[in-house]
């Protein structure tokens, strides 16, 4: 394979060989970053429970920072660890502005997060972790069912699952930092968290390893 | 801010501690901030030692938490392959439950075009973020503060937020500035200075940033949210 590769070739670049290009001009790597990290910053502020709006001005905070600060990247390698953390700061500042707010806001606040939580497609809440029938569950309802069981772990783990699920580029350390988790207990609460979903699923029969 | 905080932050909007040195006038204020460069996943010790510990429960979550933390690649961690089967699992569904909007998408690609019109200064205050808390406010006060700073310039702002736009209100010093033009997606308002260095400043709600100019030219603060 002697021809240089370009963005058409099948290997993967890293994402530090694409902070460098987009530095340099580099239009098509620019779309990639954003193609492969274009969830990071969206969804830690979302699991900071900002609305859509503010999430995606938060979102468009980070890329705009990284568009102006990427020839000064230090380690563009950790590239979506800085969207992540740019992310997390905004997301505080927006928390903090909107608290006074927050009264007026609460009914609509309550009701986002309420969607998000699992509730039924009727609007009836799906508080309970009753046992679903077995027997298979695929396409909307098995997504409804994964989601209700994530709604049913402890925040921490459902923050960390989502985040870590979008966003594998991020070490577990990097996603805990960005959700405020103390990142010493993070490789266990990971592991706890799975093994809870797991028997969340098996709950509302899907199967645990389902491939 | 702290160090913890300084981690994954390599450059500008996450200064810890470029601030307090006035000699220092660069584009890379981040200086402090640089340390060997870990490989992700591997030389957090935060991250590793507790991956490495057995887990109490069920003997195969201890076995799925050991071996989650490879001490190799470049970024991503590697989950055994049941994990990421059920993490793929979880990536599915959040993103079709609740994907990016597409004009995030969009921002995102554009953002390149964004010119940058002046010298990067850089964060070195954000009480929201629990960084360099001077004024005690932000947090449930409806308002933040935030210093930024370039050599000897520097800039403190406080965010004021209404329904739907913000009003930013700043110090310059040293009071030298010509003007200070508040940038945001698609529009900008130049605004004046007061010999003290004040300025006051409406802006609507989203991303914005301030262009500092003086008799050497502009200098731009990161963007930021309001």
């Amino acid at each position: 394979m002697p021809a240089p590769p370009t963005l058409d070739t099948p290997f993967p670049r890293t994402t530090a060989d694409l902070a460098d290009r987009a530095a340099g001009g580099d239009q098509a790597a620019w779309r990639e970053l954003v193609e492969r990290h274009g969830w990071v910053a969206w969804t830690v502020a979302r699991e900071h429970g900002l609305s859509r709006a503010d999430a995606a001005d938060v979102a468009q905070v980070a890329w705009l920072n990284l568009a102006q600060r990427l020839g000064e990247l230090r380690a563009p390698e950790r590239l979506a660890a800085w969207l992540a953390t740019t992310a997390r700061r905004e997301s505080l500042r927006l928390l903090a502005l909107r608290r006074r707010e927050t009264q007026a806001l609460s009914v609509a606040a309550v009701s986002d997060r309420v969607a998000r939580a699992g509730a039924l497609p009727g609007g009836v809440l799906a508080g309970g972790v009753a046992p679903d029938p077995a027997g298979v569950v695929d396409g909307e309802d098995r997504d409804h069912a994964v989601w209700r069981a994530l709604a049913g772990l402890p925040e921490r783990c459902q923050k960390l699952l989502r985040l870590l699920a979008v966003a594998p580029e991020l070490t577990h350390a990097q996603a805990a930092r960005a959700l405020g988790i103390q990142p010493g207990s993070v490789g266990r609460t990971r592991g706890r968290c799975l093994t809870a979903l797991r028997q969340g699923l098996a709950r509302h029969g899907i199967e645990a390893a389902d491939r | 801010m702290t160090a913890r905080d300084d981690g994954p932050a390599p450059t500008g909007p996450n200064p810890a501690s470029a601030g307090p040195n006035p000699a220092e006038r660069t584009d890379r204020p981040d200086r402090a901030t640089v340390r060997p460069q870990p490989r992700p996943g591997g030389t957090t010790g935060e991250a590793d030692r507790p991956a490495g510990r057995p887990v109490r429960s069920a003997g195969d979550a201890a076995r799925r938490a050991g071996g989650t933390d490879p001490a190799h690649g470049s970024g991503p961690v590697a989950p055994s392959p049941l994990d990421e089967a059920l993490l793929r699992l979880v990536a599915g569904v959040v993103r079709r439950r609740d994907p990016v909007p597409e004009r995030v998408t969009d921002a995102a690609r554009d953002a390149t075009e964004v010119p940058v019109g002046g010298r990067p200064m850089a964060v070195v205050a954000d009480d929201a973020a629990g960084a360099g808390l001077r004024h005690g406010g932000g947090i449930a006060s409806g308002r933040a503060v935030l210093r930024f700073a370039l050599g000897e310039l520097a800039v403190d702002v406080e965010v004021r937020a209404g329904s739907g736009s913000a009003v930013l209100t700043g110090l310059v010093s040293p009071p030298d500035a010509r003007r200070v033009v508040a940038r945001w997606p698609g529009g900008e308002r130049p605004v004046a200075t007061d010999r003290y260095g004040w300025f006051s400043v409406p802006v609507p709600s989203g991303p914005v940033c301030l262009a500092v100019e003086r008799a050497d030219g502009p200098s731009v603060t990161p963007w930021f949210a309001v």
